[in-house]
């Protein structure tokens, strides 16, 4: 009953004074906002990161992209071109686990013309396992034949996008379509895939047999990466040994000097995503903390002027009876329901905050209720810290001498 | 019911000067007396009265309360005398500002053991006049109305002594003398009043009166 009436009485005192009570509430509120959304986005961004990777980057896929280590000074990873199509086609051929794959140049920002639209589009050059490599779903017409291939057809396969932007309605199948003035005919068409990792539009391509793109288009020896599918994902990392030691082997790297190539695995993919992911889970949850700690002190200081300015107040209460820990009590209980509050009402903003954010930014909504968790956890132990100096501190004044 | 002998309480001013607020006094104050303690400003009266009233402690003496020795207790147990027997009414009413005067005189009640605390604050401001106040606040208050308040709330948790030290002290002479009414009628109701005051009008009614001038008694009739 006593202790009933003393957290009601803390609780009244601590909204008698709103200005204060509303800059301690601020100070709270700002801190835990920021940290439910920043720790929810990183969830998301992760989540978005791993869905658009699980779609490219299947559990038996290895992919051997070009360049890596042994980069040329001043040259970007993709130009340095060391990945034959020969290399690529012994290694499928002599690693029994390879089950089929495809590989792909990709020459982005090109011209493409038909029907008297033109559009700037992504060519990817890709062998005709594609199809089933990428697991890609042909809607319209066919996909180009191993044929095709062989002889540099110039046949292509449009994507969504490129479709709407260059046909609108009508059936491109059968259709002919300019790319940088070369004329392509349109064999089919496949559905959507939307962003790839790299958050390349992949509905705005124009799939064209790889040999065409390699002698034809773009006169090129080398392929920018290739995707391995595998048998058996128990021996994906073995396999994946074997492909890094004959690929070491054909371009003659000694053992000193580190991979021209990079293969990646899916659990090399998580490493990536996981080290990308540091600065939304570890970097920008330290910044939410640290305005969070500011937040504390300031509580702290607004508490400790409320125990100065309410000396009159605590020597008048414990004139008519408080004892020392009714006074700690009921200080501790101003901080803590105005901590408590703003925690709360913070984690209120920041899922508020949260919705638009992800909503502007067009990513998935998603809540770390482990951060709302832990929020909420945080706002009770820096209500609890805030209110104890300025309690103990209001605890030990002597009655006469706060009267005075 | 207060027995006190050679009390003394010595402070020390800013530049380091010692003054004898307490000097040697020994004074017995039986229940249900109206007492008054009178002396010029800065006799020691007030640093009595706290002693007295068990916010502040001897430097050395004997205080007996009820007949227990209260100068060893710790500030807990003096916490706990001052809520059940002592109502205190200071000059500056100290009463909390932004709330009602009924969550003022409830202010005690808040750290009693009582269980059932309802409608006494009422009661107290009914019995001072202030039925009609009771969720004004003090800055709605006349200063009279304010002493009334500060005098239910020493009142509400039905102690044996009221210590009043200079409570007409801010107030004009009409509402001086309403809240000497209200003192003579609690102690015709069987309180024991202490009143500390340098204006001998008021000391009309008391039975014992202890003059003080310099921390030391020098009559006690």
């Amino acid at each position: 009953m006593l202790k009933a009436r003393i957290l009601k009485s803390g609780f009244r005192a601590a909204w008698t004074h709103k200005v204060r009570a509303i800059f301690m509430m601020l100070s709270i509120m700002i801190g835990i906002a920021s940290l439910t959304v920043v720790i929810s986005l990183g969830k998301g961004t992760e989540e978005k990161i791993m869905t658009q990777v699980q779609k490219f980057f299947s559990s038996n896929t290895i992919m051997v992209v070009s360049g890596g280590g042994r980069v040329a000074p001043n040259r970007p990873v993709a130009i340095t071109g060391n990945l034959k199509i020969a290399d690529v086609e012994e290694i499928a051929e002599q690693i029994g686990n390879i089950l089929m794959w495809d590989a792909v140049q990709h020459l982005s920002g090109k011209e493409a013309q038909a029907n008297g639209n033109n559009t700037l589009v992504d060519i990817s050059g890709q062998t005709p396992a594609a199809e089933g490599v990428f697991n890609l779903a042909v809607t319209e017409g066919r996909f180009y034949s191993e044929k095709e291939n062989r002889n540099l057809a110039r046949v292509a396969v449009i994507t969504p996008h490129v479709r709407e932007k260059l046909f609108g309605n009508e059936n491109p199948v059968g259709q002919m379509i300019k790319i940088d003035n070369v004329p392509f005919q349109v064999i089919g068409t496949i559905g959507p895939r939307g962003l790839d990792p790299h958050g390349t539009d992949k509905d705005n391509e124009i799939l064209i047999p790889l040999n065409t793109v390699m002698r034809r288009v773009a006169n090129l020896e080398y392929v920018m990466f290739v995707k391995y599918l595998v048998r058996d994902e128990q021996r994906i990392n073995e396999t994946a040994e074997q492909i890094k030691s004959m690929l070491r082997e054909k371009h003659s790297i000694n053992a000193t000097e580190e991979d021209d190539f990079m293969v990646i695995t899916p659990v090399r993919v998580k490493e990536l995503i996981a080290n990308a992911s540091k600065t939304f889970n570890l970097y920008l949850p330290l910044l939410a903390f640290v305005s969070l700690f500011v937040g504390g002190i300031v509580v702290i200081n607004l508490m400790l002027i409320s125990v100065s300015e309410r000396t009159k107040e605590i020597g008048l209460r414990k004139a008519v009876g408080a004892q020392s820990k009714d006074i700690t009590m009921q200080f501790l209980i101003e901080a803590a329901s105005i901590t408590i509050i703003s925690g709360l009402t913070g984690i209120v903003v920041g899922i508020l905050l949260l919705t638009q954010i992800t909503k502007f930014m067009n990513m998935p909504f998603s809540i770390s209720w482990g951060a709302v968790f832990m929020c909420s956890i945080i706002s009770a132990v820096v209500g609890i810290a805030a209110g104890y100096f300025p309690a103990k501190k209001a605890a030990g004044l002597i009655p006469v001498e706060s009267l005075r | 019911m207060i027995s006190v002998a050679k009390l003394y309480k010595t402070y020390r001013k800013e530049n380091g000067t010692p003054v004898n607020a307490v000097n040697n006094v020994t004074l017995q104050i039986e229940q249900g007396v109206f007492a008054a303690i009178v002396g010029p400003s800065g006799s020691g009266k007030s640093s009595l009265m706290n002693i007295l009233g068990l916010l502040d402690v001897p430097d050395s003496g004997s205080y007996l309360f009820n007949g227990k020795e209260v100068s060893t207790m710790n500030i807990d147990e003096l916490a706990d005398i001052r809520n059940k027997k002592i109502g205190f009414v200071f000059q500056q009413f100290h009463l909390l500002p932004n709330i009602s005067a009924k969550d003022n005189v409830e202010l005690p009640l808040i750290y009693s053991n009582k269980i059932d605390i309802s409608g006494l604050a009422e009661k107290a401001l009914i019995q001072v006049g202030l039925g009609d106040r009771i969720n004004h606040t003090s800055a709605e208050l006349s200063g009279g109305q304010q002493q009334r308040v500060a005098i239910a709330r020493a009142l509400v948790n039905d102690p044996d002594i009221i210590l009043a030290d200079e409570p007409t002290g801010n107030l004009d002479s009409a509402s001086g003398s309403e809240i000497m009414n209200i003192f003579k009628q609690l102690h015709s109701k069987g309180k024991t009043i202490i009143l500390i005051t340098h204006d001998t009008k008021n000391t009309s009614c008391a039975q014992k009166i202890v003059k003080i001038v310099d921390g030391t008694i020098i009559t006690d009739k």
